[in-house]
């Protein structure tokens, strides 16, 4: 290892290191022109096209969500079911999955419960398959302050409803 | 957003102190220094602020302050006692085809790092990863603090998931929210800013060692432009950290290797227990990579019956010491996922070990990807074969080399383990994790190209 500048110049190079030199700047093209058309970097043209450049700072992903989920919550403890999904379905299990973890996030330090005590989420499995039996003693109980019921028809609607202990269902 | 710069001084300050303090004798460059400084801040003052924070001192905009001033009286005492003057960076005079290489370089590092920063910056919390891990455990130290342990590490009825995560992103995610007081998705992500100018610095000084500036600049350039390291850089996940860790570690390990001055040694300690401080996986790295140099060393001592360099004893020691209040201190928290080394047992590997052909085939598939790796990983095979002196036992750099290859191919043994163990899906783990992972090893990997290329010279008649 040369602990100083190393004592070579680009020019010294012989053939091999040449040709290896050309093969990586042609690999950093490649990369440079994956970089122009990457997702993000489409989308913010996109935005820029249709809305203006100013607009770009604005479009924020689950910005609205989490101002719903905040909303909702009220600064209380949640809790959320899911009906009518199947853990057998991965587009189910990604929707439910990315619904919980997200409120999670957003209503924080209010607590999110969504499954029975004692049962581990760790995706959507568990989500779907153990529901909670939120009834209005138990919402009560435990100080929750809104139930969240997040319903998909058979005909793939999906339908959210709040519902506050002693208050009929909106 | 000033707020924002000032907790980025400190942190890059408590660094740059701390390296002052470990080294003042040696001379470094102002590339490396600049690495040295944002690289040693993000790793030491999560430490700090982790260990303030165990014994009931919560994260706040007040510990960062104080923090900054005693940075700043370190700083000043070193200005005002120091009189040596600092290597300065030696800037070629460029010709020809030396300037297409500059330009195409320099175009792909500050479109690769604008767009990392822009995503700190701009985009908010959106990937999975960083708001149902990385940044929600922000959220929780932010909250409350770590005394007394919060429910979120092990009341299991409110379900979160992977709870024995390491804390050192989000606990400087959270000092930026506390520091900064604003919106939570606005200041999370800032401390990403400076993990991308530390390991861009980094990477610079470590690769100048070996090849020209125009190339040390095009390798930087292809090691933070992969796919992964793009797309998760600026996004709240602990990756951009973990590649900067890596990067850090193998500089501070090589320049022991070459000098044996105890400063690097100590440096290279604090960078591994960095690691095992930003991932899971950092710990098996941290033990490649310290390992393979320290059994290196112990074996060269052996054979030359020298006494055994201070280094060796050091490096574990410092990795070990920076780190064990995080180990002991997870240690009673439940493993409800993945729990790789509990589930590393000898019935497990062989019963899962027809996933290998999934594992290569995954492989193949994500370092083919020519728009996701710009071909890196055939050019270092071909640089090994055609940079072949690099390995001639005449090149005093021959068993840095070897050092260096071994820890790749073992942190690339260590993946395949994970996926062979893994409770997931092997292809669904692969295909959301194996580029993330490879990008870890990039450093590494354009290292080792430097090292070859800086053999493959004109002979001096020719």
């Amino acid at each position: 290892m040369n602990d100083e500048q190393p004592a070579m110049s680009v020019r010294d190079l012989g053939v091999s290191g040449w040709i290896m030199v050309v093969l990586l700047s042609i690999g950093a093209l490649l990369l440079l022109r994956a970089r122009f058309t990457s997702e993000a970097s489409t989308l913010r043209f996109l935005i820029d096209e249709t809305m203006g450049s100013d607009r770009t700072a604005d479009i924020v992903p689950f910005r609205d969500e989490d101002a719903r989920w905040r909303a909702v919550a009220g600064g209380k403890p949640l809790a959320l079911s899911f009906v009518g999904f199947s853990s057998l379905d991965p587009m189910d299990r990604f929707f439910v999955a990315q619904r919980y973890f997200r409120c999670v996030y957003a209503v924080f330090p209010a607590a999110v419960h969504v499954v029975p005590a004692g049962v581990i989420v760790n995706d959507a499995r568990p989500l779907i398959d153990n529901p909670l039996n939120a009834d209005d003693s138990w919402l009560r109980a435990n100080g929750i302050g809104a139930h969240v019921i997040v319903e998909k028809a058979i005909d793939g609607s999906i339908d959210t409803r709040v519902h506050r202990a002693g208050a009929a269902t909106p | 957003m000033m707020l924002g710069v000032i907790y980025l001084l400190i942190v890059a300050g408590a660094g740059y102190a701390l390296m002052r303090l470990v080294d003042r004798k040696l001379r470094r460059d102002a590339m490396e220094r600049v690495g040295l400084a944002a690289s040693l801040g993000m790793t030491v003052v999560p430490m700090i602020l982790f260990w303030l924070a165990i014994v009931g001192v919560d994260v706040s905009g007040r510990v960062i302050w104080i923090m900054g001033l005693v940075a700043g009286a370190v700083i000043a005492w070193d200005f005002l006692r120091s009189s040596e003057r600092q290597k300065s960076i030696c800037w070629p005079k460029l010709r020809g085809a030396e300037w297409v290489i500059l330009v195409i370089g320099g175009a792909l590092l500050t479109w690769s790092a604008a767009e990392i920063a822009s995503d700190s910056l701009i985009e908010g919390v959106s990937i999975w990863d960083a708001f149902s891990i990385w940044m929600l455990k922000a959220k929780v130290i932010a909250a409350g603090g770590l005394q007394p342990m919060p429910a979120y590490f092990h009341e299991l009825s409110l379900s979160y998931s992977h709870l024995d995560y390491p804390l050192g992103v989000p606990i400087l995610a959270a000092g930026a929210f506390a520091f900064t007081g604003g919106e939570a998705d606005e200041s999370l992500k800032l401390p990403q800013v400076l993990v991308l100018i530390g390991l861009v610095a980094t990477l610079m000084s470590t690769l100048m060692r070996f090849v020209p500036v125009v190339l040390a600049v095009l390798l930087t350039a292809i090691a933070i432009s992969s796919f992964a390291v793009v797309r998760f850089g600026g996004s709240g996940t602990a990756d951009l950290t973990m590649v900067m860790m890596t990067a850090a570690l193998l500089s501070r390990l090589l320049a022991w290797h070459h000098s044996g001055h105890v400063a690097d040694a100590i440096l290279a300690g604090v960078f591994a227990g960095g690691a095992i401080f930003t991932k899971n996986e950092g710990l098996a790295i941290a033990v490649i990579y310290v390992g393979s140099f320290v059994v290196a060393a112990l074996v060269a001592r052996r054979r030359s019956g020298a006494r055994t360099s201070r280094g060796t004893i050091l490096i574990p020691l410092v990795a070990g010491a920076t780190s064990l209040a995080w180990l002991i201190w997870i240690a009673p928290i439940p493993r409800t996922h993945e729990d790789y080394g509990g589930r590393l047992t000898i019935g497990n590997v062989v019963s899962n070990l027809d996933r290998t052909g999934e594992i290569a085939r995954s492989f193949w598939s994500s370092m083919s990807d020519l728009g996701g790796w710009g071909g890196v990983w055939f050019i270092l095979p071909a640089c090994a074969v055609l940079g072949i002196r690099r390995f001639h036992r005449r090149d005093p750099a021959a068993s840095a080399t070897i050092i260096t290859w071994s820890i790749l191919v073992l942190h690339w043994l260590t993946v395949v383990l994970a996926l062979i163990i893994s409770p997931w899906e092997v292809r669904e783990v692969a295909g959301v994790a194996l580029d993330r992972v490879l990008s870890h090893s990039a450093p590494c990997a354009v290292t080792l190209i430097a090292m070859h290329l800086s053999t493959m010279h004109r002979s001096p008649g020719a």
